[in-house]
């Protein structure tokens, strides 16, 4: 290992061997190097091809090449001293004890301690992600290797708005055509991680349903449209989008949810009072919530049900109901 | 000892292959897992003669086997063990706020060779998928004898078809028999043995003195083809149940999991087809009972069970989280059940229909008289199950 200024011309960046850094914030690092230049050099693999594979200090290397700089401080290790697994278990430590990676870099890093350093399942299970402060659990090994599946612009969405694990790896089912498809939609809602596995699990299930794929429903149904409304906010559209996809869905529950608000206006009952029922119909009870502020208001709405009950209109809705 | 023990794999001779021939089995284990404790025992040596010199590993602790990776390699696998536990109990199977028909289930094999997409043992058997034979039958039976002794004023339908089918494997383990002499001598009880096989035919000459109800698993036929894997068809279940009713035996019919496919009308439509079928081609009197399911889930059954049917639609229909599993709503259930319990009951009496894991709201659409779990019990439990 030899301490060297290298020109950074010869390190080679498009050699992502050891590399898990994705989608870095290097603003500070900028600043920090244009400061007090860099502190602790990098590491670099001499490769017997003449060429320099970053081993730990990526980010260093983009910095300096952005910042125009010609030369930094490099440890070079012979091929030799270092080998390729040893580099990347450097590259790994370096950056998990640092700081803690984003999910795409967790997956790249996953990804590589299998195909690159033979890692087995079960180790990387037991030994990595916790190392990774995850659970212990083959589900979300799984979940974080799908990741492989998102295409760049979905990965970067994903490290952009701090997706949680079981949205991106819903994501990552879909062909890169459909998530291409979905990229826009998603960043003009920005549902919550619940949110957005419901949605992308209607789409899914009708697309299985009814033999279409996901860029033929949100045609068909219009709903870019309802994406592109500049008139509604992004919680708006997720109910939209939420409510129209379970009326495609679900036609026979959303038509008898229907008929069930009918009847209930049908009572014209006063607004301090709601009639509240199973939405799936299955509990045979029905609810009447009421909230007062004076004795008027009870008579008022006493009234109002003698009334509906003089026109059998709460007889029509538990005959109705029952069926 | 026809199987000879040598360090800890048991290899079969030629002679006890040559005996074991009697019927050639359906579903041949690739591989046999056999409990230490148990591999001296009668049965398992039995049941490894049937296997045709499978080599098979004895095992001093079953529960450090390596699980599997996945459904298709667990079910070329067996394990010949005992059960430690309760293996006679009530079924499992009632959900909060169901009307329960008072079944009991013996748990002599976990597993199943035959597959079938909407089936909850993908679920239920996840970390366990490994078909596992219990072959201390004398010891469970001694279980059921005890219960039935204790209780000689009530009676029992009782089954074995929870967690396996109860004669897939019959052609290797041949319990079957064991089980149906086993209750002819019985006063207060039925066997009901459930099955998508058409495996029947060694049973015909046993004595059973009317103790016993073979029943079927039935479904439409595009369901069947999409949905079941390695099953008997709809033609030769009927087959079966046409000569089981034949040989005396009671016979049985479980619509389970009716499936929605299309429209209300569509889906009744089809299944009204095969109500038509099994009521023109079984005598209704041997006809012991018949029940109707709609499909119900846990929630976690869809992802495991689309690793193996990948094209499988079942999970997108309009079943809704209700209860702690996902199923139709109820005015949809309803309309399912109706005109099919009233095509049913024009032709049988009601008496022997029944809905199964159903609420008591669905039930008064179908049957006003039944309002409780005794109803349901009431109208099974007893011999009346097979008259006419």
């Amino acid at each position: 290992m030899l301490l060297q200024y290298l020109s950074i011309s010869d390190i080679n960046t498009a050699d992502d061997s050891f590399r898990i850094t994705f989608a870095p914030e290097l603003e500070s690092l900028t600043r920090s190097i244009r400061a007090v230049g860099i502190i602790q050099p990098i590491n670099v693999r001499h490769t017997p091809e003449n060429t320099y594979q970053v081993v730990t200090g990526y980010k260093r290397v983009l910095v300096m090449q952005e910042l125009g700089r010609q030369s930094m401080p490099a440890l070079v290790h012979e091929p030799g001293d270092l080998s390729p697994t040893q580099a990347f278990m450097w590259s790994l430590h370096d950056n998990a004890a640092n700081r803690e990676l984003n999910l795409i870099e967790k997956s790249i890093a996953l990804t590589k301690l299998g195909h690159f350093c033979s890692v087995s399942e079960e180790d990387l299970v037991k030994r990595f992600l916790p190392l990774f402060g995850m659970d212990a659990s083959y589900k979300i090994l799984h979940q974080l290797l799908s990741l492989t599946q998102l295409t760049e612009p979905l990965k970067n969405y994903v490290v952009q708005s701090d997706l949680a694990l079981s949205s991106a790896g819903r994501i990552a089912e879909f062909s890169s055509s459909t998530q291409q498809e979905l990229l826009p939609v998603l960043t003009q809602i920005r549902p919550s991680a619940s949110k957005l596995n419901e949605l992308l699990t209607l789409i899914r299930e009708i697309a299985a349903r009814d033999g279409m794929t996901v860029e033929e429903i949100l045609h068909r149904y219009q709903f870019m449209q309802v994406v592109a409304d500049r008139s509604t906010t992004p919680a708006d559209k997720v109910r939209a989008l939420r409510q129209a996809l379970r009326g495609i869905k679900l036609p026979q529950l959303t038509e008898r949810q229907n008929q069930m608000a009918q009847l209930v206006r049908s009572l014209d009952l006063p607004e301090s009072a709601k009639v509240v029922h199973d939405p799936y119909f299955e509990d045979e009870k029905i609810k009447l919530e009421c909230r007062f502020s004076t004795p008027e208001e009870i008579e008022q709405l006493a009234n109002k049900i003698q009334a509906a009950f003089q026109k059998q209109h709460w007889h029509q809705i538990f005959d109705w109901y029952k069926t | 000892m026809s199987a000879s023990v040598s360090s800890n794999l048991v290899y079969l001779s030629d002679a006890s292959r040559k005996r074991g021939s009697r019927a050639a089995p359906a579903f041949m284990p690739e591989r046999v897992y056999v409990d230490r404790e148990v591999a001296d025992h009668p049965t398992t040596i039995r049941i490894l003669e049937r296997l045709h010199g499978c080599e098979a590993d004895v095992v001093d602790d079953i529960r450090r086997l390596k699980r599997p990776d996945d459904i298709a390699t667990a079910k070329r696998r067996m394990i010949l063990t005992q059960h430690r536990g309760q293996a006679f109990k009530a079924c499992q199977g009632m959900g909060p706020g169901h009307l329960c028909c008072g079944y009991r289930v013996i748990d002599l094999v976990s597993g199943c060779p035959m597959q079938c997409s909407y089936c909850i043992l993908q679920s239920y058997l996840a970390n366990n998928p490994t078909t596992t034979v219990n072959v201390n039958l004398e010891a469970i039976l001694s279980q059921v004898g005890e219960f039935l002794d204790a209780a000689p004023d009530r009676f029992y339908r009782i089954g074995t078809g929870e967690l396996a089918d109860s004669l897939a494997l019959d052609p290797i383990l041949d319990f079957a028999g064991l089980l149906i002499s086993f209750f002819a001598r019985r006063r207060n009880a039925l066997l009901e043995l459930k099955t998508k096989t058409a495996f029947v035919d060694h049973l015909l000459d046993i004595k059973h003195r009317g103790r016993t109800v073979v029943s079927w698993s039935v479904n439409t036929p595009s369901v069947i083809a999409s949905e079941e894997r390695s099953v008997a068809s709809l033609d030769e279940r009927l087959a079966a149940a046409r000569r089981a009713g034949e040989a005396g035996y009671g016979v049985g019919f479980h619509f389970d999991p009716i499936i929605m496919e299309g429209s209300v009308d569509e889906t009744v439509s089809k299944y009204d087809e095969v109500v038509d079928r099994i009521l023109d081609e079984i005598d209704p009197k041997t006809i012991a009972w018949i029940s109707l399911g709609l499909l119900r889930y846990p929630g976690s059954l869809p992802e495991t069970a689309m690793k193996s049917f990948p094209g499988t639609r079942i999970f997108t229909g309009e079943l809704v989280p209700i209860g702690g599993k996902f199923r139709y709503p109820r005015f949809m259930r309803n309309m399912v059940y109706k005109p099919l319990w009233d095509r049913l009951s024009a032709r049988i009496p009601a008496r022997k229909l029944y809905l199964c894991m159903e609420t008591p709201a669905v039930w008064n659409r179908v049957d006003k008289g039944v309002r409780a779990s005794r109803d349901i019990a009431g109208r099974l439990c007893n011999m009346r199950s097979l008259g006419g």
